[in-house]
């Protein structure tokens, strides 16, 4: 019979916060992490710095709105390893629609998420990899912040050990 | 009865019941059921001690109505945490995130909080919620 044991990590680290809002809405600009306490990981500048010899479990989720230009759009998004210039993990696509046209009636958008195995110090971001009709990221439309209770809201979060 | 789950510990809850929360108000969802690695099943309370949690729903429309309209909600395994956002398939949705919701656990109850901004005849099901 082969046994395989349940591995009880509880040493491993937590944390889960905010989103900014990016600089632009150009591809492959920043969307940047807010500050966080995290073992054996900071932020700077919105960019994640994580310690040599650590394994992280990475997940992101944006919101968007197009309510300025009235047809569908979409963003892309992914982690981004800057120190070793690539992407990394699953992207994710959100998109919007117009009115019941059932153009993304089977939507299937969660989070972005990454697995970094860090053997040096590494830095990672958040990026906008493809853009299309979005007139806000992490922000609505008219550059008001996002309401506080309820809403979707725009997080990532770190599990690491 | 509650039961706590230590430190380190994995836990799945789900929502089959189909509950329809109404509108306008932050809703805890009840779980039917929960399991966990430590061997701990129970049907309806279970705190965490230290977690990553993430919560996702699914609608079903339960007829009458506009086929297709706006509801829409967001959920979260707490009531602090990034909420994720579900829409039905179709809405006119010039406003969207990633359906899942996130947040951390520090002795708190494994749970989905919900809030529907509009009702239109739609249920909530087979909700999921993740601790590791």
């Amino acid at each position: 019979m082969t046994y395989i044991p349940f591995i009880d990590n509880p040493n491993a680290d937590k944390s889960q916060t905010t989103l900014d809002v990016p600089a632009n809405l150009n591809v492959n600009t920043l969307i940047p992490c807010t500050s966080i306490t995290h073992t054996g990981i900071t932020n700077s500048s919105g960019q994640l710095v994580i310690n040599s010899g650590l394994s992280v479990l990475l997940t992101a989720a944006c919101l968007i709105d197009r309510r300025t230009t009235y047809t569908g759009g979409y963003l892309v998004f992914q982690w981004y390893d800057v120190t070793n210039s690539s992407w990394i993990g699953r992207s994710c696509q959100l998109s919007t629609a117009t009115w019941n046209n059932n153009t993304h009636r089977y939507r299937s958008e969660s989070f972005a998420r990454c697995v970094v195995i860090a053997t040096v110090q590494t830095t990672v971001e958040l990026r906008i990899k493809s853009i299309l009709n979005v007139s806000a990221i992490n922000e609505q439309y008219d550059g008001s912040s996002i309401p506080a209770s309820s809403w979707p809201s725009p997080w990532y979060s770190i599990l690491s050990f | 009865m509650s039961y706590r789950v230590k430190k380190g510990a994995f836990a799945v809850g789900i929502v089959n019941s189909g509950q329809d929360t109404g509108s306008g108000s932050l809703t805890k969802l009840s779980l039917d059921s929960i399991r966990t690695s430590a061997g701990v099943f129970h049907s309806t309370t279970l705190f965490i001690q230290s977690g990553l949690a993430f919560s996702d729903t699914y609608f079903y429309d339960t007829g009458g109505g506009d086929p297709n309209y706006n509801p829409s909600a967001g959920h979260c395994p707490n009531t602090t945490g990034g909420f994720g956002w579900d829409m039905t398939d179709g809405y006119d949705n010039a406003v969207t995130s990633g359906a899942v919701g996130c947040a951390t656990y520090t002795n708190d109850e494994l749970a989905i909080y919900y809030y529907e901004f509009v009702d239109q005849n739609h249920s909530v099901n087979s909700s999921i919620c993740v601790v590791l």
